[in-house]
């Protein structure tokens, strides 16, 4: 938040202006309550196609035979994905803060079998952001519901490379990068995903078959 | 005061009423950004009203970590823009005297206010959309960068720059009709 005001006084008096309040027709709220209440009730939150890293760790259990394989298959992705994590050539180093990346890469694929019957190909699919001034960064995408958490990615502390390395089915997958909890920024070398107004800024994929 | 998160819950849990209290905490404040924003009233109340439907409809996929003032924010920049490109008409910046709830000091000297209102619209609809958004969003609604960032889409380096310009150009355009 800022309070500062920028320079003299016609500008000054500009802002005051306009912080003034306006009176709004209360009808204007009736109208508007009354079309809610006409309209759909609204869509359950989306389910979490990547679960945490305990329930992972279990899948990737599963996956060994430690436990009767009864996973799902969003469950069986993620394992796949950290069981699977490969390393990438090192980007060089920066000394902005400012947010950069290299796109993200897809870089292996696995194979998991999905309920005992129905055999997906994954794709082992980097991402990587180069953030040295940030404290946390976190991937969201339509493959985790866009929870914004959930999918911590790890600081490399010599460049301030931020990196999480996820397996992906292959199609086309929206993500962004969640800088400190509170930016949502695309993907720098990405490619802008189209504009939506329900949607934070964010980069798409496509994760060839 | 229940946040509005939680309102957002029992909205989500089926109970359509508790979305009034969002609409109280939000649509006078949001009517005044968007006149500024899209130029005119009956547009702006419009622009209004399908952010919240919209945001009705896209409840479940609010994350209680962002703000629900500034996700909503999103949502209604998205719109206006949507109004803008359309290209409608850009009047009536500032509210009628009789809709604008004026301090007492100000209605000694309505004409001289009216005037200057005016001048002051004009000069805002001078800048290009993006400037009048930044500017608006910091300075009038008071959101910091990277909160405008989450709520546009634009870089911080490119938000400051904008707000920079908007500052230096409304001074100019303001000093200008001052002095005439």
């Amino acid at each position: 938040m800022s309070d500062r005001l920028p320079g003299p006084d016609p500008l000054a008096m500009l802002i005051t202006e306009l912080r003034e309040p306006v009176a709004v027709d209360p009808a204007s709220k009736c109208r508007l309550m009354d079309l809610i209440r006409e309209a759909p009730a609204p869509a359950a939150p989306p389910v979490r196609l990547v679960p945490n890293r305990s329930r992972a760790l279990a899948a990737i259990r599963r996956m060994r035979g430690d436990a009767p394989r009864t996973a799902s298959a969003s469950t069986l992705a993620t394992a796949a994905g950290i069981a699977l994590v490969m390393l990438v050539g090192m980007q060089d180093r920066v000394d902005t803060g400012a947010p950069r990346s290299r796109r993200a890469v897809v870089i292996g694929d696995s194979v998991a079998s999905v309920a005992s019957a129905i055999r997906d190909t994954l794709r082992i699919v980097q991402f990587m952001l180069t953030a040295p001034a940030a404290s946390r960064v976190a991937l969201a995408g339509d493959f985790n519901g866009w929870d914004p958490r959930e999918i911590e990615m790890a600081r490399d502390s010599r460049d301030g490379r931020w990196a999480v390395t996820l397996a992906l089915a292959p199609g086309r997958h929206s993500y962004a990068y969640v800088v400190d909890d509170t930016q949502w920024v695309r993907d720098p070398a990405g490619m802008a995903a189209e504009p939506n107004d329900l949607a934070p800024p964010r980069s798409v994929i496509t994760v060839p078959r | 005061m229940e946040s509005d998160a939680a309102v957002v819950k029992r909205v989500l849990n089926g109970e359509v009423e508790a979305f009034s209290i969002l609409v109280e905490r939000y649509f006078d404040h949001y009517v005044r950004f968007a006149i500024h924003l899209v130029g005119n009233r009956e547009d702006a109340e419009e622009v209004v009203q399908d952010t919240f439907l919209r945001a009705y409809r896209a409840l479940g996929r609010y994350e209680e970590r962002e703000r629900f003032g500034a996700w909503l924010l999103r949502i209604l920049v998205n719109r206006a823009r949507t109004v803008s490109a359309i290209g409608r008409r850009r009047e009536k910046m500032f509210p009628d005297q009789a809709d604008a709830v004026l301090p007492e000091t100000a209605l000694a000297h309505p004409e001289e206010r009216a005037a200057l209102r005016e001048e002051m619209a004009r000069a805002l609809d001078q800048l290009g959309r993006d400037q009048r958004e930044a500017f608006l969003l910091h300075y009038v609604e008071g959101l910091s960068y990277e909160e405008i960032a989450a709520v546009t889409g634009s870089g911080i380096s490119a938000l400051k720059m904008r707000v920079k310009r908007s500052c230096e150009r409304l001074r100019e355009i303001l000093q200008g009709v001052n002095r005439v």
